[in-house]
């Protein structure tokens, strides 16, 4: 083989190295942002998983205490009946040690600790949520990679936000109060007796 | 891969110009090796800022199983029976130094052994190290591992960003320190008064982390601050991004050393209940003279509530990783002044054989 001809060769070789790299580097950014689009959907339907369970747990536990009540309710009419008679007492003089059966105040606990459990799960998945879509952001307009090979791919192709302020399909839930304070950039201090 | 492609182009340029400008000095094969050394070049320098940014390290925990005396191969070779053959090579023979070696070594529920200095260069004198080891005491360890998180200390994941100026004098070092071959103490004290910190990483050591540590793959921390501003742990939180994967840490506040005046956990745990019964619990207890209490409530609300997470769930936080502008800034300097000095070298230099065809100058 001339001198020249393998020169060249190995030039083009070098140059169909880089080309093929620069394809790899398309199929790997592809990938990822493909895999951010299964995900974003995925997270969004934990969410709703997360969020099911989550108060339906609260209200289920909500109920032992009124069912407690409600028992204990009877219990004392029992026990009170049973010590005074079904009129009351008809004593003059009554010298009693009282000795009351109490309400277990653990089981208020455990209903508030359910609520706030619920809370910080169902904040935890949503906090993943945004997280997934601010690095699926980054990956687009962050990096190299992205800005470069997103003017081919066109990414994203679901509508979830990004980058930001598009179309979301997959926003977080918030409250009318959180709403309208964003809404209006107020907020008064929180009043828990109004 | 587009990175280094990017810092791949002034080298390919340079090489392409020392090639044709300096025509019949520089071969095709020192074409290709200058381009060669310079890509292996570049992707060193991109792989270490792409781990320096995410390795992190790990403690593990658990106790000693067993000591043992094993003997071993010797590990003292040297040249032996050497002899000078008819064309001047020089041959040896490899000889030991002892018939056998004695290690030392302690045994742990982390599955890990590890072995204690030998006090004579044998190891036939049995180190009084060894001696004092016994099993159920504390064993910990340090490790490497991969945190996806670090590569996006800007992630919503991390929370909202805490005051780490106010905090700073209150903000420790993360805890990672393995010393005398397997202690750790995962007990930290910023300042309180009245706190016994030998009794306390005594408790925690014994009541928590080596029973539960290969069990639940947990490493317990308690930090001891003085004060009642419990936005602290936003600014702890920020100082060690979290934590690591294995971690709880538990952050109680108290000026005098007796009275809690916040308590508050810090954990990648996937079980949210975790951080808030265990806060609750201590709040609830209320006073730190009350040692054993608190440490019993630590180590029922982890061995009940603690789900280590896994790393591989936040590798999606990789796909949006840009190593720092000065990593690339430096790795394209290196890989600039190294394709010019291999060119260089190939115009002043002949590294092969002009008679083959393949190695032609050109």
């Amino acid at each position: 083989m001339k001198k020249g001809t393998i020169i060249v060769l190995s030039i083009v070789g070098v140059f169909v190295l880089f080309g093929v790299m620069l394809v790899g580097g398309y199929i790997s950014f592809s990938n990822d942002a493909n895999h951010f689009e299964v995900d974003i959907p995925a997270q969004y339907q934990q969410m709703k998983n997360v969020y099911d369970n989550g108060w339906k747990q609260v209200m289920e536990t909500a109920q032992v205490p009124e069912n407690y009540r409600d028992d204990m309710q009877k219990v004392w009419q029992g026990a009170l009946t049973g010590r005074y008679g079904a009129n009351g007492s008809q004593a003059t003089l009554q010298f009693i040690k009282e000795s009351n059966p109490q309400i277990d105040a653990s089981l208020y606990r455990k209903v508030q600790e359910q609520i706030e459990s619920f809370h910080s799960t169902f904040e935890a998945s949503q906090t993943k949520l945004i997280s997934e879509k601010q690095s699926y952001g980054l990956m687009l307009k962050a990096t190299t990679s992205g800005r470069f090979y997103n003017t081919i791919g066109s990414y994203p192709h679901i509508q979830c936000g990004v980058p930001d302020g598009a179309e979301d399909k997959y926003a977080i839930l918030t409250s009318d109060k959180t709403q309208q304070d964003f809404n209006t950039h107020k907020a008064d201090a929180l009043n828990l007796r109004k | 891969m587009l990175d280094f492609l990017m810092l791949m182009c002034v080298p390919l340029i340079i090489a392409l110009g020392a090639l044709f400008f300096f025509k019949g000095k520089v071969t095709i094969y020192e074409f290709l090796g200058q381009l060669g050394v310079v890509a292996v070049c570049v992707g060193i320098c991109l792989a270490v800022a792409y781990n320096s940014s995410t390795t992190d390290t790990e403690i593990w925990n658990g106790q000693v199983t067993s000591r043992t005396r094993d003997v071993v191969s010797c590990s003292h070779s040297y040249d032996c029976n050497c002899y000078t053959d008819s064309k001047g090579n020089r041959h040896c023979s490899t000889c030991y130094e002892h018939a056998f070696d004695v290690d030392w070594t302690v045994h742990a529920t982390t599955g890990e052994a590890i072995d204690i200095d030998r006090e004579d260069r044998q190891g036939l004198i049995e180190p009084k190290r060894w001696d004092a080891v016994y099993p159920g005491q504390p064993f910990s360890s340090q490790h490497t591992f991969t945190n996806y998180i670090r590569a996006n200390p800007d992630s919503v994941l991390l929370g909202t960003k805490g005051d780490v100026v106010k905090f700073a004098a209150m903000l420790p070092p993360y805890p990672d320190t393995v010393y005398d071959y397997y202690s750790h103490d995962a007990v930290v004290n910023m300042g309180v008064p009245n706190i016994d910190m030998n009794t306390w990483n005594w408790l925690l050591a014994n009541n928590v982390n080596k029973l539960l540590g290969p069990s639940k793959q947990v490493n317990v921390i308690l930090i001891f601050v003085p004060t009642d501003d419990a936005s602290y742990m936003l600014a702890l939180k920020d100082k060690w991004m979290g934590g690591k994967k294995n971690d709880v840490t538990v952050v109680i506040g108290s000026k005098d050393g007796h009275k809690v005046e916040f308590a508050d956990v810090m954990s990648w745990s996937t079980n949210s209940d975790l951080k808030i019964v265990l806060k609750d619990s201590i709040e609830e207890i209320g006073t730190l003279d009350q040692r054993d209490a608190i440490v019993k409530t630590i180590a029922t609300t982890v061995q009940n509530k603690f789900v280590r997470m896994h790393m591989k769930d936040m590798k999606y936080l990789m796909r949006s990783f840009q190593p720092s502008g000065t990593s690339l800034w430096v790795s394209f300097i290196i890989s600039v002044l190294l394709s010019i000095g291999l060119a260089i070298w190939s115009v002043k230099n002949d590294i092969t054989d002009d008679s083959s065809s393949y190695n032609s100058r050109y």
